[in-house]
């Protein structure tokens, strides 16, 4: 499941950035990129995490995930944000239907990323723990990974950014362990990253679509 | 000290101009005007506000057919709480077929002040809500104290912004959070949508926000985009 949860896979991972790109273009400095992750894991990807976990429990009670999407959508104000979360949905979703049936067929609309990632945990009788552990997993790898694009590093700092987070990460896990209704999902925002992502749709030199 | 919430309720009547109820707490609701279909109130401070141990909360209803403007008078300032947590709370609600307009003044979180704000927002199907909240940490030359903000809005049932806005001192030195900014200035549109523009997010639910991270109150230029939503509700 890490594995298939990695931006290196082609479910269009290596498109995104996890907001990095944006946040360097609006003047972050490379310097704060490890404290960017903390960012991420407080807002962002804990938000995400906490909607995975809702909707494989959603999912296996058979309830309705379009509950859990609302309130994932309501957590992610910018459409261009939300737009490039279910991008990645869509490429989950090709992932899952090659899983099932290796004839390739269309898919449906794309669903948010961690909506998308719930339904392959489903199919791979994922736990909850594990899912959460995924998505935040995924997010701390887009960053990482983004970084030595854009950023002159040593691959190896990126590495040592990943283990220092791991402590954040099992925080972010065991509080969105036991969730199960979408109103149990907390809300935590970044506004200034927020508002960085958004204007990359239309940002002039960019490598990532997000 | 005081907890009485502040109401201001509009019901329309059958004949004549619509029905208002005033109620004063933290802040006194000042009807202004009253028309058939058009109220409109200004809150004005009682007290010193906001100190330590205050809880503020203001309510604000307009039912179908109604439309209620509502404006502050003057910023509010949240002032050293000498450890003690004051507590701000709105509860709005919009019937069907009903406008409430709220363009609140900015509320400053000085030097020393804690603060727990919530917003909460419902708005029926065919009602209309145009919001604008703008918050400052610290006051001219401060470092400023810790706000935290939550923020539920639904939309015919349906949840349309979910936000916990952590400005506490640790979590808004974190990259992504206000950058260099100092002020929050946003406006919220439910139950319509405003022309589009790369400059505000249009959100899943009927509505928009535009969303703007300043240093100096007077440089936010979402004032056009204030006027513009506005101008879309006449």
């Amino acid at each position: 499941m890490l594995l298939l949860g990695d931006a290196r896979l082609p479910t269009g991972g290596h498109t995104q950035s996890g907001g990095l790109e944006p946040a360097l273009l609006a003047g972050m400095a490379a310097g704060d990129i490890p404290a960017y992750l903390t960012t991420r894991l407080r807002t962002t990807t804990l938000v995400d995490a906490a909607t995975a976990v809702v909707a494989l429990r959603t999912l296996r009670a058979g309830g309705a995930v379009e509950l859990v999407e609302q309130a994932w959508a309501a957590r992610t104000p910018s459409h261009v944000v939300r737009q490039a979360s279910e991008e990645l949905g869509r490429g989950y979703e090709r992932l899952l239907t090659r899983l099932d049936d290796l004839t390739p067929r269309p898919v449906r609309r794309g669903e948010p990323r961690p909506i998308a990632v719930a339904r392959l945990a489903a199919r791979l009788d994922v736990a909850a723990t594990d899912l959460a552990r995924v998505i935040c997993h995924d997010d701390v790898q887009s960053v990482c990974a983004a970084a030595l694009k854009l950023a002159p590093l040593d691959p190896v700092d990126t590495v040592a950014w990943a283990l220092d987070v791991a402590p954040l990460v099992e925080r972010v896990v065991a509080q969105v362990a036991d969730l199960r209704t979408p109103a149990d999902i907390p809300a935590p925002a970044a506004p200034a990253a927020e508002i960085w992502q958004h204007a990359h749709a239309t940002a002039p030199r960019r490598l990532f679509r997000a | 000290m005081t907890d009485r919430e502040t109401v201001v309720r509009v019901e329309s009547t059958c004949a004549g101009p619509a029905r208002v109820r005033l109620q004063t707490g933290v802040l006194a609701p000042r009807l202004v005007a009253r028309t058939a279909a058009t109220v409109e109130v200004a809150l004005v401070a009682t007290t010193a506000t906001l100190l330590g141990g205050d809880h503020a909360r203001v309510r604000l209803e307009v039912s179908g057919g109604c439309r209620l403007v509502v404006r502050d008078v003057a910023a509010t300032v949240a002032y050293d709480g000498r450890g003690a947590t004051a507590l701000w709370d709105n509860v709005i609600q919009v019937g069907t077929g009903g406008v409430l307009v709220w363009q609140a003044e900015p509320f400053i979180v000085s030097d020393g002040a804690e603060v727990r704000r919530s917003t909460r927002a419902d708005v029926a199907e065919g009602g209309r809500l145009l919001l604008r909240d703008t918050v400052g940490i610290g006051r001219s030359g401060q470092t400023g104290g810790s706000l935290t903000c939550r923020t539920r809005m639904s939309y015919a049932g349906t949840p349309a912004v979910a936000e916990d806005l952590d400005l506490s001192p640790e979590s808004r030195a974190l990259p992504g959070m206000l950058g260099n900014a100092r002020i929050v200035d946003t406006i919220t549109a439910l139950g319509w949508r405003p022309t589009a523009a790369t400059d505000h997010f249009e959100l899943a639910a009927p509505g928009a926000m535009a969303r703007r991270l300043i240093r100096d109150a007077h440089a936010s230029d979402v004032d056009s985009t204030w006027a513009d939503w506005r101008s879309q509700l006449d």
